[in-house]
């Protein structure tokens, strides 16, 4: 059986007027059904240039993108859409990523609507399963996003990227903006949501303990490449590249008894991603 | 019905808009009413000319030079002014949402396009545009419609534009995009919404702007012969400025509180269209 | 309390102004000790920027401070008079924000807004404090200061800006430096950095530093001590080798597991210990405990009567049912 996403040679850059910035600089990797795997890196290294690559969303310069076999990459908006259901998003800033003007009602019916899923009266029903799987109560359906907490409209967007019943979930640092009591509470709802949904997670988020305990491979990125792909666990364990090393070092242990470590500037390299051309 | 009762609440918690709003029916209910006060017609001569206002309480706002009854100037003025800003503003809405949301959307080269055209209108002096428009098509109420439209539209189409540049960069259109929407659905059902109060709020400056427009052009001669307007009466009482300034004063004050209730309701949406501040007040 | 605190802070109530209900701040008390460095921490919308605001008589315009003394050195700051306070900011206090971008003027160069601070509260020539400004940034680690400090904001990144204002605090050597989250919108391995950075600051300088930060790992490494605040009220105090042995309030116990430990997989379930429930909303708050709706132990008692704050062992805390928790680690 094929993948479920395979990701070869991807490159994509940017005109500025600073020059041309390589964002993603040959970007390979696969993912199997009801994997989830974890992008990690740090801002600035092409993570959310990567994930809009994928969604296509963003013109690719080289490479191909693949979803359950079939070529995705480099299709027009409307030869996409068919394969739209099969891959959504959840997106890092719980407050622009929803409509203000729309109730949640509307804002998890719309993928409904636009694909023509069931009737009127189903997509009514299934809006409000969907409130109720995710935590949200569903007599809460005509409200507004402004009267929701930063975790409660992250629960909105991920009903809205199911609604759809996707096979692949790409989501781009969805508790980023949130507090770490916060942060569980959605990374375990995720967690659950992948059983009952069979969906995969393309999870990408700057925080490696994060994903520890969540994602079944970590790959690190850095500077529009991956420079690691393994188990998770086995990175922290054995880190084969210096960045990860750099990575690792750089977190601080919650543990009084562990002195401080992260010395190491290699980040400085960053610096000069803007002029190289 | 019940939300009926809230627009009025929010309308009546805010006392700029309340004002506005009030000012702004009464100026309307003047206008609708013009021909059942007034059945005549205002340049028929009613009185002996140059009545002081309240002198006499068949025209209780007084004559002017011909004998024609002010208030009833006043009133059949209010039918030409509004409805001449009201169409005037729609032409310029209209064409400015369409030029400035494509351009603010698409960007590139559509932008490029478009707002180079836009620029070209903005370059000319909007009065000398206007005087033109109207020197071409003619002196009818139709040609001064028109003009004003057309020297209207370019502030709409850039300030839909900055909008729309804007909104098009937040994540809720991302993620429209990635369910398969539209490019029309999304700039009309997802980034027209969200602009709109802008919109609006400058709407009811714009529609000031062009009445006071219009009775300058008016004034100047440019108005239409056949219609009596604010700017007509006060052009025609000019010779009179020294001994029966009421002659302009009058419908000055009628144009003044014209705008001011526009500019008002303009305000006063600022703060009620703003969902966020809207939130605090509960 | 004794005379050799440098920072007292007693039963410190803010509210919105005009609101007499509804309080962001509810009585709040904590001290610093010269050359301490005492971490704040507590979910976002617990009140702890209001606090470090409230210290340094910048409460923003809708707040007013109810009462309670702020006495720095055993003397009252002067918070409510504009002018005094000047005299205190920069000079003996030194304040670091989350977003670097907002404490910098972007039409002004980073020389210019460095050497502002020091002229301000200090008399000396420009050539001087442009010659102080380089020596500042070359402390903070910037690369090439002489270039840097002729260039405007924009042109730094997040870890760079972050080091300016840091720069800008320091500049006048104050006896104490707030950090309201230094680091948040920062990448780790700058965020070790700057950590570091402020560390070596401290042991040079001998400052005093209140780190407000919701990261446990980052007041592991820093503090010496906590205070942990929720709902506006401080709901437990202690050094940070008590802390993180043995937390009293459930809401630290709750934080502590929620927080992802490196290189310790779960054996099975969930992947991470949450908190169920979020802060409450300030206008709204639950009836006795703050934290009962969110409490694995409440009981009846939490639901009536608001727990006062006590000593139990080495720690300070409010709670009906304070004690170890079986499963903390
Ligand atoms: N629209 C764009 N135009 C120009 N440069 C961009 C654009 N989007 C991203 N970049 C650049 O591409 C690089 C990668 O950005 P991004 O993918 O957003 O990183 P991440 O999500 O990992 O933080 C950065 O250097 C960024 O400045
Ligand atoms: N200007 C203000 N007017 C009214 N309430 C405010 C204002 N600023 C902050 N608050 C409220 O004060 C509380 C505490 O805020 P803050 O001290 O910023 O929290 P923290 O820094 O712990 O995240 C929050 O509930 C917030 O909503
Ligand atoms: S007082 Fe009661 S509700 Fe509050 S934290 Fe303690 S046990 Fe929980
Ligand atoms: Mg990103
Ligand atoms: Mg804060």
């Amino acid at each position: 059986m094929s993948p479920l996403l395979k990701v070869s040679d991807l490159h994509c850059s940017f005109d500025t007027t600073r020059g041309k910035v390589h964002a993603v600089r040959g970007v390979s990797f696969e993912m199997q059904r009801g994997e989830t795997l974890a992008l990690v890196g740090e801002s600035g290294c092409g993570k959310t240039t990567l994930a809009r690559c994928i969604l296509g969303l963003q013109k690719i310069e080289s490479g191909d993108v693949m979803l359950d076999g079939q070529t995705v990459s480099g299709l027009s908006r409307r030869q996409l859409r068919p394969h739209r259901a099969a891959m959504q998003c959840v997106f890092q800033d719980p407050f622009s990523s929803l409509n203000p003007r729309k109730r949640v009602e509307t804002l998890i019916r719309e993928p409904l609507d636009l694909h023509g899923v069931g009737t009127v009266a189903e997509r009514r029903k299934t809006v409000l399963e969907l409130m109720e799987r995710v935590g949200l109560r569903p007599d809460w359906s005509r409200r507004f996003p402004h009267e929701f907490s930063g975790g409660q409209r992250q629960r909105i967007g991920i009903a809205r990227a199911l609604a759809l019943r996707p096979k692949l979930i790409i989501c781009d640092e969805p508790v980023s903006a949130l507090d770490v009591s916060v942060q569980a509470q959605i990374i375990n709802l995720l967690y659950e949501l992948q059983r009952d949904f069979e969906v995969s997670y393309l999870f990408i988020t700057h925080d490696l303990t994060l994903v520890e305990n969540f994602a079944d491979r970590v790959a690190i990125m850095y500077l529009g490449q991956i420079v690691e792909v393994g188990k998770a666990g086995e990175i922290w364990r054995n880190p084969q590249h210096e960045f990860t090393r750099t990575l690792i070092e750089a977190i601080p242990v919650a543990d009084p008894n562990v002195p401080m470590r992260g010395t190491r500037t290699f980040c400085d390299a960053r610096v000069t991603v803007g002029g190289s051309s | 019905m019940p939300r009926l009762v809230a627009i009025s609440r929010t309308i009546f918690s805010n006392w700029t808009l309340a004002l506005g709003v009030l000012l702004l029916l009464a100026i309307i209910l003047m206008a609708l009413s013009a021909p059942y006060v007034f059945p005549g017609d205002p340049y028929d001569m009613v009185a002996p000319a140059l009545t002081w206002p309240g002198t006499m309480p068949e025209v209780p706002l007084g004559t002017d030079s011909l004998g024609r009854d002010i208030a009833a100037g006043i009133f059949h003025g209010a039918r030409v002014s509004l409805m001449v800003g009201f169409i005037a503003v729609c032409f310029a809405l209209v064409i400015g949402i369409l030029v400035g949301s494509l351009a603010g959307y698409y960007g590139g080269w559509v932008d490029d396009v478009l707002m180079r055209v836009t620029e070209l209108f903005q370059t000319i002096p909007q009065f000398m545009l206007a005087i033109v428009i109207i020197a071409v098509l003619g002196t009818s109420i139709e040609a001064v419609v028109m003009s004003l439209g057309i020297v209207s539209w370019p502030t709409v189409a850039r300030l839909v534009r900055s909008e729309f540049l804007i909104l098009r960069e937040r994540a809720f259109v991302h993620s429209c995009l990635v369910i398969g929407m539209s490019d029309l659905r999304i700039i009309f059902t997802q980034i027209l919404p969200n602009a709109l109060s802008s919109i609006t709020v400058m709407s009811s400056v714009l529609m000031a702007t062009a009445i006071l427009m219009e009775s300058a052009l008016s004034f100047l001669g440019f108005g239409d012969p056949n219609v009596i307007t604010w700017g007509t009466m006060i052009g025609m009482g000019r010779g009179q400025i020294r001994d029966a300034w009421y002659i302009i004063a009058i419908p000055g004050a009628a144009l003044l509180i014209t705008a001011l209730a526009l500019n008002l309701v303009g305000e006063g949406l600022n703060d009620a269209l703003n969902p966020r501040l809207r939130k605090r007040e509960v | 309390m004794n005379g050799t605190n440098l920072l007292d802070i007693r039963d410190l109530r803010v509210s919105p102004r005009g609101m007499t209900e509804t309080a962001i701040l509810r009585g709040v008390t904590f001290s610093v000790a010269p050359g301490e460095t005492l971490a704040v921490v507590g979910e976002s919308g617990c009140g702890k920027s209001m606090a470090s605001l409230a210290v340094m008589g910048l409460l923003p315009p809708g707040l007013e401070r109810r009462s309670g003394d702020i006495l720095f050195r055993g003397e009252p700051l002067p918070v409510d008079d504009n002018t005094a306070m000047r005299k205190v900011r920069g000079r003996r206090i030194g304040m670091v924000f989350q977003e670097p971008m907002a404490a910098l003027n972007p039409v002004y160069t980073i020389g210019h807004q460095v050497a502002e601070v020091i002229l301000e509260h200090e008399d000396i020539s420009a050539a001087e404090a442009r010659l102080r400004v380089v020596e500042l940034l070359r402390e903070v680690g910037l690369p090439s200061p002489d270039r840097i400090i002729d260039e405007y904001p924009h042109r730094l990144s997040g870890g760079q800006r972050q080091r300016v204002v840091i720069a800008m605090a320091l500049a006048c050597k104050p006896d104490l430096l707030i950090a309201d989250e230094p680091t948040t919108a920062l990448d780790v391995t700058v965020q070790a950095q700057i950590m570091r950075l402020l560390k070596r600051a401290q042991n040079e300088l001998g400052i005093a530093i209140i780190l407000i930060t919701h990261n446990l790992g980052l007041v592991a490494q820093m503090a010496d001590r906590v205070v942990v605040m929720y709902a506006g009220h401080k709901v437990e105090e202690a050094s940070v080798q008590t802390l993180f042995a043995s937390p009293q309030h459930p809401y630290t116990q709750g934080l502590l597991r929620a927080t992802p430990r490196p290189g310790r997989r779960r054996a099975g379930g969930k992947p991470l210990e949450e908190i169920p429930g979020m802060v409450p909303a300030i206008t709204d708050p639950p009836s006795g405990c703050r934290f009962r709706p969110r409490c694995p132990r409440a009981t009846r008692e939490c639901e009536t009567v608001h727990p006062a704050v006590r000593q139990v062992g080495d720690t300070i805390v409010a709670c009906h049912h304070p004690g170890r928790l079986e499963a903390v680690q």
